[in-house]
This record gives structure tokens, C-alpha cells and sequence, in this order.
């Protein structure tokens, strides 16, 4: 039997349409009871600053801007080696029942709290330990987030020249934007973005060229090198100003990402690709080549953001509750933009699983591996001509994604000979948001390492105290640049999606209590069964890869060092996890006669604050 | 329209800057700017309340809206050939201010006056 891509797309966007239209609004009704009486932040704190009332349609682009990034594009890419069917399922299942719900009652708390931070709700809801336990648990996910991304770029630009040519370039390019937006023509922000956009593609129609010269040695790297080079530009990056790198690559990666999606939703319809891949193979039982372990509990760690993801919290208690002008707007855009981003995961899932099976694995296993799988390639020299590249043991996802979305670029009419500058456009695609969050994350972290350094010697946490900067960001590229100078995609990747989702877990944990304490107790299984599923599926994804991948990896010889950071890491993470738990189960049965005597204790200590 | 000082590389899986943003230093000049666009929205605010007039505050990455919406309102306000042109080929840079249609502070933020008196004129 056949798979076509259009009743996925047309069934998941139905789907959708209907729980937006039923379920969301039963919760938005019933469980938040959303209020346009109430003034919002943005009118209570008004400061026509940070705190302003905004078009519900302008928001919702910030907010979709802000959510939406690699990582629903790699993760379905990867957990394809389960077949369609899982992917596609949990992203429909996770993005409607879980990973809206999170995004939608995170928004609405932080609304009710002033637009305050997830870890600011958690202190003020649950306890001050939870809230410094969030504080850690974000650090740390950062941390493997920032790994599992880079192993991805790494992979995708080892032995490439055209594709480290190419990405090489959008550092001077963001550099030239920067000094040109803020130096040289002040303010004209889109002229630097045009340019910029022309002189990337550029960079992807000479990386050809380049490829092709003299020059091509020069550019030509082993993983090892394009490591260091990315740990030297997270450190770097992480100290330069703003506005020479981190605000032109934000516009950059902005305008490319909207622009891609929307053109590879448009392929996708117009093609409408044939699914190579099976609805599930033999690897739901667990052995397989990419990602370790059974379907059940690794494919929903596997696929984070595309179904829930707990970065979505930070988002959602950040600039959004400041701007919000209405109560009734964070449906739209709570939910909504949450939904777009599972039907962004499934584009990628349908672009991969586009894909021979034979050719998907030899792209996303090492060659030695692969040869034990018994499967054979179909088109892959064939596509390896084609991009003028060695696809074989690209592991990471990045390459795959990028090998499928060319193949559907090039099959819409009048594109048939282009194969390879669509590779390399993916390629860059991909690489522009992964390093625009490398860049990112490791100031975020910086600044959460120095916060807490401030608490010793007090002079550490000023972000302007050069020493300190150097240090924390020394530190941090460092920890991220261990995991992935030893780890492999099927090591890194398990521990990113533990990560994410426990974040998520720990997110709706918080908004349970938020629930409760509203005297909305019966309604609050809305929040309390996605956070059971994510959490019983993440803990024992979480102990499963302690057990069955860590701890053989402390007995081989020379990754004894590996297993045991692997394992505090992952621990690490549980035990924040659970300490989470623990604490929110202590406050709810608190909280459930007092909200039955005293009625709703959140908006009480939310007046309070 | 005005850049925002605490967005910055909001990508998913690294958060974006969020709340760490106030704590970064070299925003101070975006920082400002969008100081200033503050303390005229608030007068303008002050001047006319919250239902005579519609303020729309956006950011450089809300082109795509801004352009149709800038259209329509200088189509809206039939705003004169030679303004619609200045506004046409001005409102890009950031800070920019346009009412009905019409640019009054183009790579600057102009005097609460300029605006009120743009707005009663029309």
C-alpha cells in the first residue's frame, strides 16, 4: 500500500481545525475562563515600553517567530526510523492534547501574573525550591539542547566545502549586516535584510564554485575541526555585542524561516511525494540504528518540539503575556501557534519518510552499521551525483531533512536541474537557526551562570564585568562542546528530548498547580494527564538510556569519562524533575481544602504581587 | 515601528533572550530608542485615551503586515500623492512613526506635538 502526502497534511490539518474549535475551547471557556473585563498586563503595567497592548495578529507572528525553530524540523527527521505512522501520531496527538494545552495555560498563568517567568510562576505558585529547581533544569537542558543541535551542523558540514563555504559566509554576512543597521545607515533595517538575503544566496550559488576550485581543500573539514570552529563561534558570539551578530542573524533567520516553510508547504501540496518509508518498521521494538530503544518511550522524546516543548514555557512567560491586549487573544495565539508548529513537524516527517528507506538509513547510520541492517539503497548514488556530495553516514538528520526537501524543491516544474543548490539551501536553511540558537543559548546560559556566581563573589554576575563574561561563557561553550565533541546523534539526542520534555513536564506541573489554586480542580486532568504522559514517557526514556546506553558505555574502554557525564547529566535532570513533582503534590493537596474553603488562592496571591 | 530591546534570537530550543535581555548591555542603544517610542505612545495615550485612537506598536520583522496595513491607510485616509510617495518610500526605517497614512518621523522619533497635531489635522 501506498502513502501519499496529501491526506496526512489534509487529516492533520482537520484534526486541528477541530480540537482548536472544541477542545481549546473548551478549555479556554471552562478551565481559564478567559475574561476581556480583566485588564491584561499590558494595560495594568503599561510602560508603552516592554508593556503595551498589540494586535492579536502582530503577536501571534512574535510568538510564532519565537517559537518556531530547528527543532521541530530534526526531531520527526530522526524518529522516522520508526516509521510514518508513530511520527505522525504523536505529533497530531501530542500537538493537540499536550503541547497547545502547555503553551496555552503557561501564556494565560504569566498573563494572570503580570507576565511573569516560568520559573517566577513556579516560585510564587508552588514553592521558592521549585523555582530555583526550574532555574537549574532550564540550564541544563540548554546545555544538551545546544549539543544535540551542534552535532547536527557538524555532521551536516563535515567534509563538505560547499556547505561550510556557505554557512563560513553568513558570519561575515551577519557581521556586515550589524555594522551596516546600526553603524553605517542607522535604522534601515530592511534595506541590511535584503541585502543580507542576496548576499546568502549568494553564497549558496558560488559555494559551487567553490567546491569545484582550488580553494575546495581549504573548506573541506573533518568533524573534529568544524567542532572547534562552532565551540570558538558560540564562545564568541555569546560575548560581542547584540547588535553585530545576534539582532542581524534574529532578522536574517526570521525572514528565511517563514519563507522557507511556507515554500516547502507549498512543495509538499503541489508534489504531494509518495512515502517511501513504511507506516512502521521493524525498529518499534526497539535495536534500531538511530535512535536506541523501543518506540515506546523513544519516539516521544525523540519528536520534542513538533509535539510539546518545555521551551515553549520561556516564550510563553516572556515577551507575549507583556503584549498580550486582550484575554480572549491568547487562545489564537497560545493554541494556534502551537498547532502551526506540529504541522511545520509533520512537513519534515513527510520530507524525510519521502525517502527510500535504504537511502534514509544510509544517510542517518554510520557505514559499519549500516551494512548490518540488510538494507540496500535505491537512489542514493543517484542523489549523491545529484548534490555533488558523499551522502552516505550524514548522521544528525540535518542532511536527510535537507536531501528531502530538495527532492520535493526539485520536483515542482521548471526546478529539475537545481538538485544541489536546493541541497545546499536546506543545508544552509537549517544551519542559519541552529547557529542563530547556539548563539543565543550560550548567552542565556552565560547570563544564568554569572547570576549564580554573583551569589559568591558578587562582582561575577555584572554582564559587563569582562572576566566574568569570559569565564561563563568559556564554561558553557565548553559543556556543550564536550557532548558533542564525544557524543553521537543516537547518545545526544535521547538526552535533548529527555530534556525538552521534562521542561514540559515541568511546565504543566506548574500549571496544574495554577489550575488548582484557581478552584478549577475538576478541570484540572486538562494539564495533569499530559504532564503524566510526558513525564512517565520521559523518566523512563530517561533510566532506560541510563541503564541500556550509559552504563555499557562506562565499561567500554575510553568512554568511561563519557557514560558517567552522560549519566550525572540525565540524572541531574530527573532528580529536578521529580523534586518538581513532589513539591507541586505537597501544594495541590494543601491547596485543595483551603481553594474549598477560601476560594481561588491564585488570583489572590497574583493581586499580591 | 521600533526594534524590541528584549527580544532578540528567540528560537525555539534556546528560549530566546527573554527576561536576560535587560540584563545585556549592548541593547542600550535599541533600548533607547524604544524608550522614546515608549514615552510617545504613553503621551499619546495620555492625550487621547485608549478609545479615540489606535496605536500599533511593531517591530522590523512585522514588515509583511505593516506594508498592506500602511497601504490601506493611506488609501483609507486618501492621503495626498506626494505624501503617499514620502511614506512609501520612508517607512522603513526604523525608528518610524506613521499616521494615517501619512510619515511623520522617518529613522527618528518625532515630537509628541508633530503627532498630535497630525492626527487633529486630519
Amino acid at each position: 500500500m501506498t502513502i501519499h502526502a496529501m491526506p496526512l497534511v489534509v487529516g492533520a490539518l482537520c484534526v486541528m481545525v477541530i480540537f482548536y474549535r472544541y477542545y481549546h475551547g473548551f478549555i479556554a471557556a471552562k478551565v481559564a475562563v478567559l475574561d476581556d473585563s480583566r485588564k491584561t498586563p499590558a494595560y495594568t503595567m503599561y510602560d508603552g515600553q516592554n508593556y503595551f497592548p498589540t494586535n492579536k495578529w502582530v503577536l501571534f507572528g512574535h510568538h510564532f517567530a519565537a517559537i518556531t525553530g530547528a527543532g521541530p524540523l530534526i526531531g520527526p527527521v530522526l524518529a522516522a526510523q520508526f516509521g510514518v505512522l508513530p511520527g505522525y501520531l504523536w505529533i497530531l496527538i501530542g500537538a493537540v492534547l499536550a503541547g497547545a494545552v502547555h503553551d496555552f495555560i503557561i501564556f494565560f498563568a504569566s498573563v494572570r501574573h503580570g507576565g511573569k517567568s516560568l520559573a517566577e510562576i513556579a516560585k510564587t505558585e508552588i514553592s521558592p525550591l521549585s523555582g530555583i529547581i526550574a532555574s537549574i533544569a532550564v540550564l541544563f537542558i540548554l546545555v544538551v539542547a545546544l549539543a544535540g543541535l551542534g552535532l547536527a551542523v557538524v555532521n551536516a558540514l563535515a567534509e563538505s566545502s560547499w556547505g561550510v563555504f556557505t554557512i563560513g559566509c553568513t558570519i561575515p554576512i551577519a557581521f556586515f549586516m550589524g555594522l551596516y543597521m546600526y553603524r553605517f545607515r542607522k535604522g534601515r533595517i530592511a534595506e541590511a535584510t535584503v541585502i543580507g538575503v542576496i548576499l546568502l544566496l549568494l553564497a549558496v550559488y558560488f559555494g559551487k564554485d567553490i567546491a569545484h576550485s582550488t580553494l575546495a581543500p581549504y573548506f573541506t573539514l573533518p568533524k573534529a575541526k568544524i567542532t572547534l570552529f562552532i565551540l570558538i563561534y558560540g564562545f564568541t558570539a555569546s560575548i560581542l555585542p547584540v547588535w553585530l551578530l545576534l539582532c542581524p542573524r534574529d532578522y536574517l533567520s526570521s525572514f528565511m524561516k517563514i519563507g522557507t516553510i511556507i515554500f516547502l508547504a507549498i512543495g509538499i501540496i503541489i508534489v504531494d511525494p509518495e512515502l517511501k518509508m513504511p507506516a512502521v518498521t521493524e525498529f518499534i521494538k526497539g535495536g534500531g540504528p538511530i535512535i536506541p530503544g523501543a518506540l515506546f518511550p523513544f519516539a516521544f522524546i525523540t519528536i520534542a518540539c513538533g509535539a510539546i516543548s518545555g521551551f515553549h514555557a520561556l516564550v510563553a512567560s516572556g515577551t507575549s503575556p507583556k503584549m498580550v491586549s486582550k484575554e480572549s487573544d491568547i487562545k489564537t495565539i497560545g493554541f494556534v501557534a502551537m498547532l502551526i508548529e506540529g504541522f511545520i513537524a509533520i512537513l519534515a516527517l513527510i520530507a524525510a519518510t519521502a525517502l527510500f528507506p535504504g537511502d534514509y538509513f544510509a544517510i542517518n547510520v554510520p557505514g559499519p552499521i549500516f551494512e548490518t541492517l540488510g538494507l540496500s539503497t535505491v537512489n542514493l548514488d543517484h542523489l549523491s551525483a545529484q548534490v555533488g556530495e558523499t551522502l552516505n553516514g550524514r548522521t544528525g538528520g540535518a542532511v536527510s531533512l535537507a536531501v528531502g526537501m530538495a527532492q520535493i524543491f526539485t520536483a515542482l516544474p521548471g526546478m529539475s536541474r537545481l538538485m544541489d543548490y536546493w541541497y545546499h539551501f536546506a543545508i544552509m536553511f537549517e544551519a542559519l537557526f541552529i547557529l542563530t540558537t547556539i548563539d543565543t543559548g550560550t548567552r542565556v546560559a552565560r547570563f544564568m551562570i554569572q547570576e549564580f556566581g554573583g551569589r559568591f563573589y558578587k562582582p561575577f554576575e555584572r554582564v559587563d564585568h569582562l572576566p566574568s563574561a569570559v569565564i561563563s561563557s568559556a564554561l558553557i561553550s565548553c559543556a556543550w562542546g564536550y557532548f558533542v565533541f564525544t557524543g553521537s546523534i543516537s547518545t545526544i539526542w535521547p538526552m535533548f528530548g529527555t530534556a525538552n520534555q521534562l521542561l514540559a513536564g515541568i511546565a504543566l506541573c506548574v500549571g496544574t498547580t495554577f489550575i488548582i489554586k484557581l478552584g478549577r480542580a475538576r478541570y484540572a486532568w486538562v494539564t495533569i494527564v499530559p504532564m503524566t504522559f510526558v513525564m512517565a514517557t520521559t523518566l523512563t526514556a530517561a533510566w532506560l538510556n541510563i541503564t541500556n546506553n550509559f552504563l555499557p558505555l562506562t565499561r567500554k574502554e575510553g568512554f568511561g569519562v563519557q557514560g558517567y557525564v552522560n549519566i550525572i547529566f540525565t540524572a541531574v535532570m530527573m532528580i529536578c524533575a521529580v523534586i518538581i513533582i513532589i513539591d507541586s503534590i505537597r501544594v495541590w493537596t494543601k491547596a485543595l481544602p483551603a481553594v474549598k474553603k477560601e476560594g481561588p488562592l491564585s488570583q489572590k496571591e497574583a493581586a499580591n504581587d | 515601528m521600533r526594534e524590541s530591546d528584549s527580544g532578540g534570537g528567540c528560537i525555539c530550543c534556546s528560549g530566546g533572550m527573554g527576561e536576560h535581555a535587560k540584563k545585556e548591555p549592548s541593547y542600550h542603544e535599541i533600548r533607547e530608542s524604544a524608550g522614546e517610542c515608549g514615552r510617545l505612545h504613553r503621551e499619546i495615550r495620555e492625550r487621547y485615551g485608549e478609545e479615540e485612537v489606535e496605536i500599533i506598536q511593531i517591530e522590523p520583522k512585522d514588515y509583511i503586515y505593516v506594508v498592506p496595513r500602511v497601504i490601506r491607510d493611506i488609501l483609507k485616509c486618501r492621503v495626498p500623492l506626494v505624501s503617499s510617495i514620502r511614506t512609501l518610500l520612508l517607512w522603513y526605517p526604523v525608528p518610524a512613526v506613521i499616521v494615517n497614512g501619512k510619515m511623520v518621523g522617518s529613522g527618528t522619533v518625532p515630537r509628541a506635538n508633530d503627532i498630535f497635531k497630525e492626527i487633529e489635522g486630519y
